[in-house]
């Protein structure tokens, strides 16, 4: 199973509910202002109150969820050689829809 | 009848003889006192670049770097014109740990505060992973249940038992006096809690192995060498406010030392205890820029070149400031983190940055060579004193993952990757910084009283614990059981025995899978090494 993704996690609407469900477990016990739904146009530093590094944890949770270590996420996390300053989950599913589906494409 | 803690290993960040000799002498530590007298004792030498994410990964592997593939808090990869950083966690560890090796042979085993721990790979018994921020330390445990059952504890405060980063950083780089009572007070309290959820664990549901690190010891003496080393402080000469300073860096000691002494008793007269520090310690004086050293070579271009530091700092405020200082497409050789001490070359990228694999070589060897030569301006004495390559330093599977270069300070301390004026620069004040020479006692049923002479090895700590358990040494360790710690007796009693080899960890054990609420993980050690890049060691 290792490296070759969860089989539950094949489109869209799946993928979005493993980032929501990821960034409200993360963020549950987090003491922050925001009190809204998290949905596709939340940002995660100017809405979740990440910390930049929290990106990265974001990232290794999504590894684990996904088990893939292979995900190019410096596409994600990065542009013209710097880091983004923010990021929308809508962003984040958008890049795990198209890296998952190269590797489902690859597999086929 | 009730499990029973059989053997008991203590681990001291930072930890060495000559400070805890004096703490004893000064009867801050009697109970040290009286393991130093009735146990074994020995110098530990720490990994080759004594830093707490490898070496203390050695000392859970009984794996070099090499083979561990742990190198630094974090690692980086290349990516076109730039460097995609990325943290180490327990799934970064390319070989099984001491825990879960006793773990599968039907031992019990309880890890607190060890780091690279998370996300938790399944044991028996408990695991709390060390470097962890407090709202992440909920799934830096297993089993996944023991949070909830710690938050019942009377005195459980998970924000003072988790690590402040920002307050580390703060503490490394420059912690101001006024606030050295508290910090310094919190400190007591997380070794403390620490020590109750040992405690409590102990009895409550105990473990064949308990293992627990207390790592306040490397931060008071990052901030408080010049009052801790009895070469430095002179009580006559020392002012109120510094004796006031001294005196509570004591009384930090004074307490790890009854915490040692409370579980040493719990665990019983039949239970062997082991102590060891992942490196030693000793004073640094000043700060070598090596990016600095390697801009006036041409090895390495800014990307601002009036952005300077100019108070001895070491880093950058947020770890992806690191990729903003640097001009990567004018760089080939580069120091990405204080605590890797190592210079990495730019291999040839697909928009033609970097060097070739015939340049390569010859580039290492050119660098190496003038880091070698390169003098101090006022004294003309050499400032580095050892370049080695990593085939040198981190022989093994995983070495691909190391720096190029590993390099070591005259004053053992952690090079500043940050731009300034020049490359070397006294500090405005002794702090204290890493040394190779740790500590290792032991003492218990089996364990020979005195001196063990030579010193022994990080890697000895895993199979010396695994043979105190009873179990067989792993073919694979690159460690020895550390036999001059035992009586003969007990060796004749109780012969080395080799066993099958470590297993390869599965990075996604499968709980993940079939648990996806878990998911999430507790990759809080993730973050924890991101933000204290630099700022911890």
């Amino acid at each position: 199973m290792s490296g070759n993704g969860v089989s539950d996690v094949s489109n869209r609407g799946a993928i979005q509910e493993v980032v929501l469900q990821i960034l409200k477990d993360l963020t549950s016990e987090w003491d922050t202002d925001y009190s809204g739904a998290i949905g596709p146009e939340t940002l995660l530093i100017g809405d979740l109150d990440f910390e930049s590094i929290d990106v990265v944890e974001l990232v290794v949770s999504l590894e684990g969820r996904l088990q893939r270590r292979d995900l190019p996420f410096e596409k994600l996390l990065m542009e013209d050689g710097r880091y983004v300053e923010d990021l929308t989950v809508r962003q984040v599913v958008d890049f795990l829809e198209s890296e998952l589906g190269k590797r489902t494409g690859a597999d086929a | 009848m009730p499990n029973q803690t059989k053997t008991l290993l203590l681990g001291l960040d930072g930890a060495c003889f000559p400070i805890l000799d004096a703490m004893v002498e000064a009867g801050v530590m009697p109970f040290m006192g009286e393991l130093r007298k009735r146990g074994r004792s020995a110098t530990l030498m720490s990994t080759v670049n004594p830093l707490t994410p490898p070496a203390w990964t050695t000392i859970m592997t009984g794996r070099t770097p090499g083979s561990h593939g742990i190198y630094d808090f974090i690692r980086a990869e290349e990516r076109g014109s730039s460097v995609f950083f990325a943290l180490n966690t327990s799934r970064d560890r390319r070989v099984e740990t001491i825990w879960e090796i006793a773990s599968r042979q039907e031992r019990r085993v309880t890890t607190l505060n060890f780091v690279g721990m998370a996300p938790p790979r399944p044991i028996a018994g408990h695991s709390i992973s060390g470097f962890i921020p407090h709202r992440h330390l909920k799934r830096a445990m297993w089993p996944p249940t023991l949070f909830d059952e710690l938050q019942a504890l009377p005195d459980f405060n998970r924000r003072e038992l988790a690590m402040d980063l920002d307050l580390e950083k703060q503490s490394i780089q420059g912690l101001p006096e006024t606030d050295y009572e508290s910090w310094l007070a919190l400190h007591r309290r997380r070794e403390k809690q620490w020590f109750e959820i040992a405690q409590w664990l102990m009895t409550h549901d105990p473990s064949d192995l308990t293992a627990l690190v207390f790592d306040g010891v490397d931060k008071v003496q990052h901030v408080f060498w010049r009052y801790l080393d009895p070469q430095m402080f002179r009580a006559e000469e020392a002012t109120p406010a510094d004796r006031k300073v001294r005196d509570m860096c004591l009384e930090y000691y004074r307490e790890i030392d009854g915490y040692m002494r409370r579980l040493v008793e719990m665990a019983g007269p039949d239970a062997r205890t082991f102590i060891v520090s992942d490196h030693g310690f000793g004073p640094t004086w000043e700060v070598f820029y090596l990016n600095v050293w390697l801009a006036e070579r041409g090895y390495l271009a800014w990307r601002d070149e009036s952005d300077r530091d100019e108070v001895g700092a070491l880093t950058v405020d947020r770890l992806k400031s690191h990729v903003g200082i640097l001009d990567w497409n004018r760089t080939t050789a580069f120091c990405l983190t204080p605590s890797s001490n190592g210079i990495s070359i730019r291999r040839r990228q697909p928009d033609g940055t970097g060097v070739s694999s015939e340049q390569y070589t010859e580039l290492r060897r050119r660098i190496a060579d003038e880091l070698r030569a390169w003098r101090d301006p006022d004294t003309g004495e050499q400032v580095v004193t050892s370049v080695r390559t990593r085939e040198e330093a981190y022989p093994g599977g995983e070495m691909e993952k190391a720096p190029d270069l590993l390099i070591t300070l005259r004053d053992h301390g952690f090079v500043s990757i940050l731009n300034a004026d020049r490359p070397l620069r006294k500090r405005g004040s002794i702090l204290g910084t890493h040394r190779p020479e740790g500590v290792f006692m032991a003492a218990g049923p089996g364990v020979q009283p005195g001196d063990a002479g030579a010193p022994i090895a990080l890697a000895d700590v895993a199979p010396t614990v695994l043979h105190s358990l009873g179990l067989p040494v792993p073919s694979d360790f690159e460690g020895e059981v550390a036999t001059s710690v035992f009586s003969s007796a007990f060796l004749r009693d109780r012969p080395v025995r080799t066993g099958p080899p470590t297993t390869p960890p599965d990075p996604f054990p499968q709980r993940e899978s079939v648990e996806p609420v878990l998911g999430v993980e507790a990759e809080a050690e993730m973050v924890a090494r991101l933000k204290a890049l630099g700022y911890l060691e």
